[in-house]
């Protein structure tokens, strides 16, 4: 496999069969973390074949995968995250966690004192229960709570290891049963927001109903639809 | 209560103007459409090299603006929804892992994302036809080396990749993009063609100079 010294074209042979894959990896990849001008010869032979990209039509992978990614640059192999990170990450999700236990119990508060349900209420339509969802990514760096209580057209929302960029929001949504997302809002940066909504989106509001967190431009999906990955997603149930 | 979820990004926020994320998105999507592409290169390789200082939001963003062109790489060279997607995530953890590796001065990041998800196919797809022992081992050691990393584009020979392979006799052409695109090794080659692997490989290497002479003119 190693060409013979004094051939060039064969040694070049070799970067492109290597840039292509063609031969089988064992001994051609030895040569190749050994030979510095193979390597610049097999990077030049992968900027050639780099048109041929453009032939490859985009796909779009399933929401899942982004949380797949985090999980597993989350655990303790990741080679470029530090310790401090990982502490305060530690620090937030505590502070996070005693403050998850205020939100539910002011909540809880909330749905105990509330007032009576006046008689000009429908009679065949049972009082709305009060909905809560808990999202979460695979390995519980996100968490968020989300609550709705349908007497104030209220939406509470507690989240922790959002991480948000300039060029970037995370956006709410509800999924109901028809699969079809509609947008709850943008978070805002603020680990506790309460978001009024329309009757009109409310309606979508249900036992069982899918809640969604998903990545996209600054201010919001510009098409109405999650446009970026779902990094984290939960049931709406009653409490 | 302060959690400080976005004290980073909110500090930064006045650097990079509203509406030039969505311009982004629509260059991923529509390289004609954009009238300027270069921003959005530009924007993709600072991302990256955020990603290689450890920047969590900006792999998350980098994710964002690629991760449908790598999945369609990854379905294209394994053809399988499963397979692909594990391999779409390897591809992620591998940018987190190596985005210091990237030289944007060298090749675009399209580019090189692209080589990377390529690769991993390419080491899945090697991993799943030989069974014996240690070469996983053996995958894991290449996969890591800096070699793996490396592209060098020419913007003199990028137009003419196209035209090259189309100089060349039908069946080179043919395996050529064979390889490329299905990762298919030269033994799988010859049984496909029912050819002798020392034919498939002179038709092939005489292939690969003539396409190099061709672009070098």
């Amino acid at each position: 496999m190693t060409p013979p010294p004094g051939n060039p074209e064969e040694g070049d042979a070799l970067a492109a069969e290597l840039a292509l894959g063609l031969v089988d990896a064992q001994n051609a990849q030895a040569a190749l973390t050994t030979d510095a001008a193979l390597q610049q010869q097999v990077a030049a032979w992968r900027g050639r074949f780099a048109p041929l990209y453009d032939e490859i039509d985009p796909i779009e992978p399933p929401a899942s995968l982004w949380g797949r990614v985090q999980s597993a640059i989350a655990g303790p192999v990741a080679a470029n995250d530090n310790v401090a990170s990982l502490q305060s990450r530690l620090n937030r999700w505590r502070a996070f966690a005693t403050g998850l236990g205020a939100i539910a119990a002011a909540l809880a508060l909330v749905l105990v004192t509330r007032p009576p349900v006046i008689l000009e209420q429908p009679p065949a339509g049972p009082t709305p229960a009060p909905l809560v969802a808990s999202l979460a990514d695979d390995q519980k760096a996100l968490k968020l709570v989300a609550s709705w209580d349908p007497e104030r057209k209220l939406m509470v929302i507690g989240a922790a290891g959002l991480a948000s960029d300039a060029t970037h929001s995370h956006e709410l949504w509800v999924i109901p049963a028809d699969g079809t997302p509609r947008s709850l809002g943008t978070m805002p940066d603020r680990a506790q927001a309460r978001i009024e909504l329309t009757p009109e989106v409310a309606a979508f509001l249900s036992n069982g109903a899918t809640i969604a967190v998903s990545v996209e431009p600054r201010g919001g999906s510009p098409t109405g639809l999650p446009t970026g990955p779902v990094i984290a997603s939960g049931t709406l149930q009653t409490t | 209560m302060e959690y400080s979820l976005t004290s980073m990004a909110s500090s930064a926020g006045t650097l990079f103007p509203r509406g030039l994320a969505s311009g982004m998105l629509d260059w991923m999507d529509a390289p004609t459409a954009t009238p300027t592409p270069d921003r959005g290169r530009a924007e993709l390789a600072d991302l990256i090299r955020r990603t290689g200082t450890g920047e969590r939001s900006a792999l998350a963003a980098v994710y964002t603006r690629t991760s449908a062109k790598l999945y369609g790489v990854c379905m294209r060279v394994l053809g399988n929804e499963t397979e692909a997607q594990d391999a779409l995530q390897e591809v992620y953890v591998t940018v987190w892992r190596n985005a210091a590796r990237f030289d944007s001065s060298r090749a675009s990041p399209i580019t090189w994302l692209c080589v990377v998800a390529r690769n991993k196919c390419i080491d899945r797809l090697r991993q799943r036809s030989i069974v014996t022992d240690g070469v996983d081992a053996a995958a894991n050691v290449a996969d890591d080396s800096a070699s793996a990393f490396e592209v060098l584009e020419k913007d003199q020979e990028r137009g003419r990749l196209t035209g090259c392979l189309e100089e060349l006799e039908e069946r080179a052409r043919t395996m050529i993009r064979a390889a490329f695109f299905d990762g298919q090794s030269y033994s799988q080659l010859a049984e496909r063609e029912s050819l002798p692997l020392s034919t498939m490989k002179s038709v092939i290497r005489r292939g690969l100079l003539r396409l190099r002479g061709c672009l070098e003119q």
